[in-house]
């Protein structure tokens, strides 16, 4: 028991270790198979980096559309990451984070894009932000912010 | 717009974490290899560059225990410095170094030297020495650990080792460094290694051998405390035999070590004086007395009062 009050920051490790890597996996599989899903549901929303419509669409109503996501780390993330910043290569546990948070902020932009009648959202950018991350033991997250035009049939808007 | 459509994107571009545990273990496996060599190196060169220490500075260090401890006049105390310095004189200690020996009256079976040179020997040691000579060996000995600066190398070691653990957990360093540089840990829990052990023999050979004229008793130390410990059964050995195992090899080597300087292996023993042998009976009826009364109580406060002398390394 001593030897456990002693250890107390290991101890601790050990088990943000352990609850992080059960329920950051447990949250990263609901998201996907709900990130999935949606993408079906509003793949009818076209996405297009174009800053203009294409030509045949006519007359059209446009209005700013955005949608941001914030997906933070888990500690097991984070403590692989740490390792991977040692021995370099690809920081594999913060891929799926950024995978996310892009997919979400997307989706977002499209459920709004959708709201408003409009099937295609043109000049569609990002922004990706950092949080946290500041003092060495804080907890990293990130934001992805997804912003674009939708274009709407004239008078769907 | 029939001609526009979104593709479906593969999953596996942008998110490539699919065995993430693995590669949590192959990588922290990888970085502790790297600590642990880095530790070691640590680890050797604290102690290296511990033995390069000035002399004065080891002795401001040691200085606040050794004040606890100011030279008693107890006849076994002063026979003991008197032994002590006859044997040192021959044993060519570097110039400010002086050897300052402490009786500890307690049955424990033990003796160690530490940083500054001071050296504790028990009770229990001295009522097992069958002569001086075998004694003396026990002396010689702890004065060669003092002599080849081995005190100050493990208290090196033992700081570069918590410093590199610190790293890891400032619990289990912290721990480790603390009870290297702590009040009691410093005095007794210097550890040796078996090179340091055989260097501090061979030291403790040429000065028996100096002071008597033979090395009669060294052989006789060693294996006079292996049959102590074999007599007491399985009942709690001796301290120094749990972290310091009296192989048959250590007296072999010892012979050999007798017979490469030439010294003759035995000669006439010197007894241990009367007035010494009786002080110590004195010291012994007037500890356990009490002890029979509530035994149990006696003895765990004794453990109490020493901890570090039953865990901590002697006569090593």
């Amino acid at each position: 028991m001593q030897a456990l009050f002693e250890n107390l920051d290991l101890v601790l490790f050990a088990a943000l270790f352990v609850v992080g890597y059960f329920a950051g996996r447990w949250n990263e599989r609901r998201h996907y198979a709900s990130i999935r899903r949606r993408e079906k549901d509003l793949a009818g929303v076209l996405v297009f980096s174009n800053r203009f419509p294409p030509a045949a669409s006519g007359r059209a109503a446009t209005r700013l559309v955005a949608g941001s996501a914030v997906i933070s780390e888990d500690y097991f993330k984070g403590a692989l990451a740490a390792l991977y910043s040692i021995f370099g290569g690809r920081v594999r546990s913060y891929e799926s984070l950024i995978d996310r948070a892009r997919r979400e902020a997307v989706l977002r932009m499209k459920a709004e894009a959708h709201g408003l009648g409009a099937s295609m959202i043109v000049n569609v950018k990002f922004q990706t932000f950092a949080i946290g991350g500041r003092s060495q033991n804080s907890v990293k997250g990130v934001e992805v912010l997804a912003y674009g035009t939708a274009v709407a049939p004239a008078g769907g808007a | 717009m029939p001609e526009y459509r979104n593709p479906e994107l593969p999953e596996e571009v942008n998110n490539s974490d699919r065995r993430p545990l693995a590669s949590f273990f192959v990588l922290s496996a990888a970085a502790l290899a790297a600590f642990g060599v880095a530790a070691l190196a640590l680890v050797f060169f604290g102690g290296e560059l511990a033995r390069h220490l000035p002399y004065e500075t080891e002795m401001r260090l040691i200085a606040p225990h050794a004040e606890r401890y100011p030279p008693r006049d107890h006849p076994v105390e002063r026979y003991l410095q008197r032994l002590a310095d006859r044997l040192a004189s021959g044993m060519s200690l570097p110039p400010p170094m002086a050897i300052r020996v402490h009786y500890v009256n307690e049955p424990v079976v033990n003796a160690f030297a530490t940083l500054g040179g001071h050296i504790a020997v028990y009770r229990g040691l001295l009522e097992r020495m069958p002569d001086e000579n075998a004694l003396a060996m026990v002396l010689a000995h702890e004065i060669g650990h003092a002599r080849h600066r081995h005190p100050v190398q493990s208290l090196g070691r033992g700081v570069a080792l918590g410093a590199a653990l610190s790293v890891l957990s400032t619990g289990a360093g912290g721990g480790v460094a603390e009870g290297v540089l702590g009040k009691s840990g410093m005095l007794t829990l210097l550890s040796f290694s078996r090179a340091q052990e055989d260097e501090a023999d061979d030291a403790g050979l040429d000065g028996l051998a100096l002071a008597y004229g033979h090395a009669g008793g060294a052989a006789d130390t060693f294996r006079m405390l292996r049959e102590a410990a074999g007599a007491r059964g399985r009942s709690e050995p001796p301290v120094f035999l749990s972290t310091h195992p009296l192989t048959q090899a250590r007296i072999d080597r010892i012979a050999g070590a007798i017979a490469r300087r030439g010294a003759k292996a035995d000669g006439p023993r010197t007894a241990i004086p009367e007035e010494v042998r009786r002080a110590l009976e004195k010291d012994a009826t007037q500890t356990t007395r009490p002890s029979t009364r509530s035994a149990p109580a006696a003895s765990r406060i004794q453990v109490r009062v020493v901890p570090n002398t039953r865990a901590g390394n002697t006569l090593e």
